[in-house]
């Protein structure tokens, strides 16, 4: 939809909230990946995170009126959202308990769905083995990780965002966001070079 | 500043948050310092990592699924959620009958116009004693028969 690839977040959003259902929609597109990554490595369950993010987005439709884009990037809001949504479900006791009664190898997770980022058939098995390894590896250090360094390091890593964004997201001082995404590195490290 | 310091600063470095001033001196210990150079690489490389690893991959169909369900919520099979002009009139209407059925009825209690002019002897017969709510006459036959 060239129409919308062509407008800023803030401008969809603000057709949105003058209550336009396509321009949201060309968010919910833009930005249903970023939310569910940043769910799935809080939360860490597929079903989880997916179910976070249908909330979050139901929530954004319902609290449209309270952003402003003088505040915060609509990025910035969803993510706050979204994070928050997390981690309601990831302190949830029965989440928990089914979360580890569901739990699987990792190996069998990367083969197991239709998302699984192994299963292009364009890749050779050395260079596919290689990625699964690394995937795996990254996955299961980062899940070492206290929930609020693993945060700030994805929102960094992944969704390249700035201190100050990441902050407001979790709530947080720049200076703080600082020093946990450098201990998360510094675990990291020890992590994957144990 | 100790190596520690300087390590915080790689890390902020990496993340385009160093400022010019830290930058410099950054530099200047790094080519001073091979433990904070080789933690410097492992930092970077374990960044790339991270960014191109390509963590927690979406579901193919996620943003269909999300809107989808939007539609199951708004009850609407078109997946409508946001209420169009044309489907707000209905509520208008009501808002503005609501609005003309109080105008006609300021200044009349619930019970003239509940009960009406006919019964209205027999409901003052009833509430002889002013002052007496219909919770109290009630309140006064429950002690009565208490009483007996």
């Amino acid at each position: 939809m060239p129409y919308h690839d062509d407008l800023t977040d803030e401008e969809l959003a603000l057709k949105a909230q003058a209550g336009s259902e396509q321009d949201f929609d060309a968010l919910v597109n833009r930005y249903a990946p970023a939310v569910y990554r940043l769910a799935r490595g809080i939360t860490r369950g597929p079903q989880d995170a997916e179910d976070v993010v249908q909330e979050t987005f139901l929530r954004a439709f319902r609290h449209l009126d309270s952003f402003a884009p003088s505040k915060a990037t609509f990025k910035t809001w969803l993510l706050t959202i979204a994070r928050n949504q997390s981690i309601n479900v990831f302190g949830s006791l029965k989440r928990r308990t089914l979360r580890f009664l569901n739990e699987f190898d990792i190996d069998e997770r990367g083969t197991e769905c239709s998302n699984n980022p192994f299963s292009g058939v364009d890749k050779d098995a050395e260079s596919l083995l290689s990625m699964k390894q690394e995937y795996s590896r990254a996955e299961q250090a980062l899940e070492k990780l206290p929930e609020r360094q693993r945060t700030a390091m994805l929102l960094k890593a992944q969704e390249d965002m700035s201190y100050d964004q990441i902050a407001q997201v979790m709530n947080n001082s720049v200076s703080s966001v600082e020093s946990l995404i450098f201990r998360g590195r510094k675990r990291l490290l020890e992590i994957l070079e144990d | 500043m100790d190596c520690s310091d300087y390590q915080k600063h790689m890390s902020m470095l990496i993340d385009g948050e160093l400022g010019q001033h830290s930058l410099q001196a950054l530099e200047s210990h790094l080519a001073a310092c091979s433990v904070c150079r080789n933690a410097y690489e492992r930092m970077t490389a374990l960044n790339r990592t991270l960014k191109d690893v390509d963590l927690y991959r979406p579901p193919s169909m996620l943003a269909s699924r999300v809107k989808a369900r939007f539609a199951q919520e708004s009850g609407q099979p078109t997946g409508r959620l946001f209420p169009s002009a044309w489907r707000q009139v209905p509520l208008f209407a009501l808002i503005v009958l609501l609005a003309i059925g109080v105008g006609n009825l300021a200044g009349r209690s619930m019970t003239e116009i509940l009960v009406g002019d006919q019964s209205e002897a027999k409901l003052e017969y009833l509430l002889t004693d002013a002052g007496q709510s219909f919770s109290d006459i009630v309140l006064d036959i429950a002690v009565e028969e208490n009483s007996l």
